[in-house]
């Protein structure tokens, strides 16, 4: 039941490179080649602006020194609606989902998370994308 | 005319010299006349007039003052003036003097007269001449011959065959010594001097003057002959005139002479020439003449001086031989109209013509010269204001641009100008006088053909040509050798010659060919037309037409050209086009109407545009008319302006439709889950059930609305039109009440469609409410049913329609009818004539989009007080009914839920909510996910089996098809149940997919919802065959 997801193209927005490193190795498992990874919101946002069409999912983590994941989140959504976008967050802060529900996030994984939990996300970014390639 | 001669002798030689009518009349009849008269009279032999009485000559009244003329003159000497009539019955004016010829005691008396007209037709007189010398050479009492120098024989004169005894025939080309014995010279006039042309050895050659001779008739007789020879140039070759009079003859005429003496001097004095006598030195000593009208010249004038003297004074012009007049009186020849310029005493020139000859005695001694002479001054200022009126005439031929030619009675060109020389082109050279036209036509076929016309026979061109100059009639057109088209104009003058004139219409005919092409060019352009094309010139007279405008006004070419179309349709209507034409004529404007006629029932819409047509200087010189039928084009564009303005309703009423269910299906649903909530006795319960019951009549509401928009889910199946017209008349009866009867006729069985049996009640009954309602009084509603094929008048009629089978369905009733205006507008939603509460205005509203969802026809006619009738047309199908296709009811205990795993997608929180609350009283475990991408989260994420995936279609991330599809694919065992307020949409979305899913129509009820559930659940794993089928058809209708 497990679904092939190794053509997903991540980007991953963290500044921490402990969770950086993780995180690469879990993609790596996942069998995923392309991936980007930017330590800073705004090199992601530029990065994005000039090569959205080769992101399928933006990874994002919530707090980051410059610009926060929110910010980054809400600069994306005026030029891009539909990018599907993950807060990766340390806190359950009800407050903050509001936030980012309200400013369009996609999804969340709260930290720590196991590889499990981030296969299941992308297999339902992996979904949600060829739902929409069908509806286009 | 011989005897006669004979008779009077050298005194008719001298009457017939005399240019004056010489009539001789005995016993008050025609006796003779000399050829003057003869011609002046018209008559072509002395044997036609002589006998007749005299009075028959005169023109009246003279004929009847015949008798007070001749006393008269007789008695006063004096000339008057009398009109004499021709054998052709036209007059001749003269002036007459009658004298007695008393010597023999007779009643003779002499008319003598001049011929005034001829003298005025000075140019006639050239050929008279010609024709008088011709006759004088013929009927001469002498033999007259002419040959050539070496004595050929090339004349002869009847006299002359008379006199050898030979015929002409013989003695032509002979030569003439035949006519001499061999000892002509020693036998011939011993008493007379010697011939010395004779002398000489050859005969006649030579001029001689009264010599004689001794010739030889051809039976061998021998005959004295006086003989003159007068030499003649004829170009360059001379030949020779001899003139031979029998000498017996001469004698006995000379007998006469002497005898006549004083009937010579009458005939002198008669006539208006003069007549003088010299002695044998030449000296002019008698001169005698009719003083009549020139009493100015004195004979005397005349007197003393020699004729040598007077011959000096020749003009050179009228003496042809140019022979010194002193030689001819030396050698004693005959001269003949010399003429000479004299002086009067008044000192006025006048000018005479002068003849004379010798005269001898019998012993043949000369006795002196006598003649005549005549004034011809008048003739010659005739003449010369002719040659200066000629001369004018020619200038001003010249000058004018037509070609002119005039021939005379013999058709020799007299006259012509510049331009028709011209026009002969290379045969220029025959444009001078002489010529024969007749000869000008040949030459100038004969050059045509050389030019390469195609001309096969000359000589047939030649005769056509001539028959029509023979007679000729209205002018022609003829090709010139120069190119130019030519209209020749032909006519006959008075005297019998002709005059042509013809005027170059080259350009003319140029553009009249151009003009022949461009009108044939039109013609043909406007005949093809598929359009109805009439031109009129400016008085609004037809002058163009196409085929189509000649059915279209139902008249022909050749009843309608050139006339008006007033003068064409004598009513009002003919009248108004006419002045319409007439209207955009002055007002330089064009005119577009649009025209309703009806003719045999059916009305025509004609679009009808008249333009005035200016030309390039800004007249108005007619009137284009096109017309169109437009009956079928205007029709079509209201049915469209119908059928547009009834679709942007129906967008209307489906876009609030969509949102106004997800508003009736939160307060019904909320409605009922709250009574749920509540104890059994609740006295709270009541309202809310009142909340629900409106929340469905809403529903109901928007339902129909949905229904007119097309936008309703529609669940078809094959509906038996007739039993299911029965089973609505069961339901309906109690309805109508005890006035109103209701006839079904169910028609045949075959008659099926292939629609929403619901919503097909929901209509029949909409509208068999309507009709009863439209008879409060009473009556009855006839429903029938039936088959139709489409043909072409029905398609023409509906422009929707296909040419398929349809079942009809009428419905009429007997009540008020509805007018115009309101038929317009039935099928508008929210329209109604009802009572305000009675009637929502949806009913046909909902049966139009009924019928049209169905690919059918909706049509009413109606008559205000006459009654109602509705006609749908729904496509035949070909399946047969299916009998699961009735839906079974499910209760609600066996729609409960058996602990089920429905995963619920919806956008919309309060619907969510109500939805989850729902499927958890029914007994359902509830997955919740308010989009697609959280809907696909939790689907990832539950370890357990999903038995149905309950999702709304329309999402913002991800539309409930392709969620359902994405789903599938991971767990194919989920079943799928949609919603949708906007299903339509929703349908057409599963393009593409191959999979066919339940769509559920907002609001659901909580009753609905649970059995749809059910039976999703329960159904087996593939949709079954016909319900793919048939949502699949759904789709494509959408």
């Amino acid at each position: 039941m497990s679904i092939d997801i190794s053509e997903l193209r991540v980007l991953v927005v963290e500044d921490s490179s402990q969770s950086t490193q993780l995180i690469r190795l879990m993609l790596n498992d996942f069998g995923i080649k392309q991936t980007y990874f930017s330590k800073d919101g705004r090199e992601a946002l530029d990065f994005l602006g000039a090569a959205d069409d080769m992101v399928d999912v933006v990874l994002c983590d919530w707090t980051m020194p410059r610009l926060t994941g929110l910010e980054v989140l809400k600069q994306l959504r005026t030029v891009d609606g539909e990018m599907p976008f993950i807060m990766v967050t340390g806190t359950h802060d009800l407050a903050a989902v509001t936030a980012a529900k309200a400013a369009g996030v996609t999804s969340f994984i709260a930290k720590p998370f196991s590889k499990e939990v981030l296969r299941k996300k992308l297999e339902s970014v992996w979904k949600f994308r060829q739902a929409k390639l069908l509806a286009s | 005319m011989d005897q006669e001669n004979k008779y009077f002798g050298p005194i008719a030689d001298v009457m017939q010299l005399s240019s004056d009518l010489f009539i001789i009349v005995q016993e008050n009849r025609i006796f003779w006349l000399n050829d003057t008269a003869l011609r002046a009279l018209k008559f072509s032999e002395i044997g036609e007039i002589v006998g007749k009485p005299i009075s028959g000559l005169f023109m009246p009244p003279y004929s009847d003052m015949l008798e007070s003329i001749i006393e008269e003159s007789v008695e006063g000497k004096t000339a008057v003036s009398a009109m004499l009539r021709r054998s052709d019955n036209t007059s001749v004016d003269t002036r007459l003097t009658v004298t007695e010829l008393a010597a023999d005691g007779s009643k003779r008396l002499l008319f003598a007269g001049q011929d005034l007209t001829a003298q005025k037709l000075a140019a006639q007189a050239i050929t008279d001449q010609a024709t008088y010398l011709d006759l004088i050479l013929r009927n001469a009492g002498e033999a007259i011959i002419i040959y050539d120098v070496d004595g050929t024989m090339r004349w002869v004169n009847p006299k002359a065959e008379e006199l050898f005894g030979y015929t002409g025939v013989e003695m032509l080309g002979r030569n003439i010594s035949i006519l001499a014995t061999s000892d002509s010279t020693a036998q011939a006039a011993p008493e007379a001097e010697q011939p010395r042309a004779l002398a000489s050895g050859s005969l006649f050659l030579g001029e001689v003057s009264g010599e004689a001779f001794k010739g030889r008739t051809k039976v061998g007789e021998d005959k004295y002959f006086a003989v003159t020879v007068t030499r003649m140039l004829r170009g360059t070759r001379t030949q020779y005139v001899a003139l031979l009079s029998d000498i017996t003859e001469q004698r006995i005429a000379e007998a006469k002479r002497r005898q006549s003496e004083q009937r010579y001097a009458a005939v002198v004095a008669a006539s208006s020439d003069w007549f003088w006598e010299t002695g044998p030195e030449l000296t002019i000593t008698n001169i005698v003449g009719n003083a009549q009208g020139r009493k100015w010249v004195r004979p005397s004038t005349f007197l003393g001086p020699t004729l040598a003297d007077v011959l000096a004074k020749a003009e050179g012009g009228e003496n042809p031989r140019k022979i010194d007049p002193k030689t001819i009186l030396e050698e004693r020849r005959p001269f003949r109209d010399i003429t000479i310029r004299l002086q009067t005493a008044s000192g006025d020139e006048i000018w005479v013509r002068i003849s004379g000859a010798p005269s001898y005695d019998d012993d043949r001694r000369f006795l002196g010269y006598s003649g005549s002479a005549s004034d011809i001054t008048e003739r010659r200022k005739i003449g010369t204001r002719l040659e200066q009126t000629q001369e004018q005439l020619a200038t001003a031929l010249d000058s004018i641009t037509e070609g002119l030619a005039i021939f005379d009675n013999r058709d020799r060109l007299i006259l012509c100008n510049k331009r028709f020389a011209r026009m002969l082109g290379p045969l220029g050279s025959m444009a001078v006088a002489g010529t024969q036209f007749e000869k000008i036509v040949r030459k100038r076929l004969a050059q045509e053909k050389a030019n390469g016309s195609p001309i096969n026979d000359i000589e047939a061109q030649v005769g056509a040509r001539m028959q029509r100059h023979n007679a000729p009639g209205k002018p022609f057109e003829e090709k010139a050798l120069d190119g130019r088209w030519m209209k020749v104009s032909e006519f006959r003058t008075a005297a019998g010659g002709y005059v042509g004139v013809y005027s170059e219409v080259t350009a003319q005919k140029a553009a009249e060919a151009s003009l022949k092409r461009s009108m044939a060019l039109l013609s043909a352009v406007v005949d093809n037309s598929p359009l109805s094309i009439a031109l009129k010139d400016e008085a609004g007279c037809y002058v163009l037409m196409s085929h189509h405008y000649e059915s279209a006004k139902g008249i022909s070419k050749a009843e309608a050209l050139g006339k008006t179309e007033a003068e064409l349709f004598p009513g009002a209507t003919g009248r108004a086009n006419y002045s319409e034409d007439i209207e955009v004529i002055n007002s330089r404007t064009a005119r577009e109407v649009e025209s309703r006629s009806s003719s045999g029932g059916k009305s025509r819409i004609e679009h009808i545009i008249k333009f005035p047509i200016i030309d390039a200087g800004g007249d108005v010189i007619g009137i284009g008319e096109v017309r169109s039928d437009v009956t079928a084009v205007r029709a079509t564009e209201d049915q469209m302006q119908n059928s547009q303005r009834l679709e942007s309703l129906g967008q209307l009423a489906g876009g609030i439709a969509h949102d106004f269910n997800n508003i009736l299906m939160i307060i019904g649903g909320f409605t009922q889950h709250a009574i749920r909530l509540l104890p059994e006795d609740s006295p709270a319960r009541p309202p809310l059930s009142e909340v629900t019951t409106a929340t469905t009549r809403a529903g109901a509401l928007t339902k129909q609305m949905l229904v007119f928009s097309r936008r309703q889910v529609a669940e078809n199946s094959v509906i038996p039109v007739g039993n299911s017209l029965n089973a609505l008349s069961g339901l309906l009866k109690p309805l109508l009440g005890e006035t109103i009867e209701l006839d079904i006729n169910s028609g045949p069985s075959e008659a099926r469609i292939f629609a929403d049996e619901a919503q097909f009640g929901q209509v029949i009954t909409n509208m068999i409410l309507n009709a009863r309602d439209a008879m409060p009084n009473g009556g009855t509603i006839s429903v029938s049913s039936a088959l139709i094929t489409a043909d072409d008048e029905f398609v023409a009629r509906h422009p929707t329609a296909e040419r398929i089978t349809y079942v009809k369905i009428a419905i009429s009733d007997q009540g008020v009818g509805m007018d115009e205006a309101t038929l317009k507008r039935i099928f508008e939603p929210f329209f109604t004539t009802k009572e305000a509460g009675k009637g929502t205005g949806l009913g046909l509203a909902m049966a139009y989009g009924f019928v049209t969802r169905n690919k059918g026809v909706i049509a009413v006619s109606s008559v205000v007080d006459g009654g109602t009738t509705f006609e749908l047309y729904l496509p035949l199908t070909s399946q047969s009914a299916d009998a699961s296709a009735a839906g079974a009811v499910i209760d609600r205990a066996a729609a409960a839920g058996k602990g089920e795993t429905v995963l619920l997608a919806e956008d919309e929180p309060a619907v969510r909510k109500l939805v989850t609350a729902t499927l958890q009283e029914l007994g359902y475990k509830v997955l919740v996910a308010s989009c697609g991408f959280e809907a696909l989260e939790l689907e990832g994420e539950h370890e357990g089996r999903i038995d149905l995936l309950l999702s709304d279609v329309v999402m913002p991330d991800l539309g409930g098809f392709e969620l359902a599809a994405s789903i599938q694919k991971s767990r194919p065992e989920t079943k799928i149940l949609l919603m949708s307020g906007y299903p339509a949409r929703g349908l057409a979305d599963t393009r593409g997919k191959g999979s066919t899913y339940t769509v559920l129509a907002k609001p659901v009820d909580f009753d609905a919802l649970a059995r749809a559930i059910r039976r999703s659940l329960d159904s087996p794993a593939n949709p079954d065959a016909e319900r793919n089928k048939q949502a699949s058809e759904e789709a494509a209708a959408a």
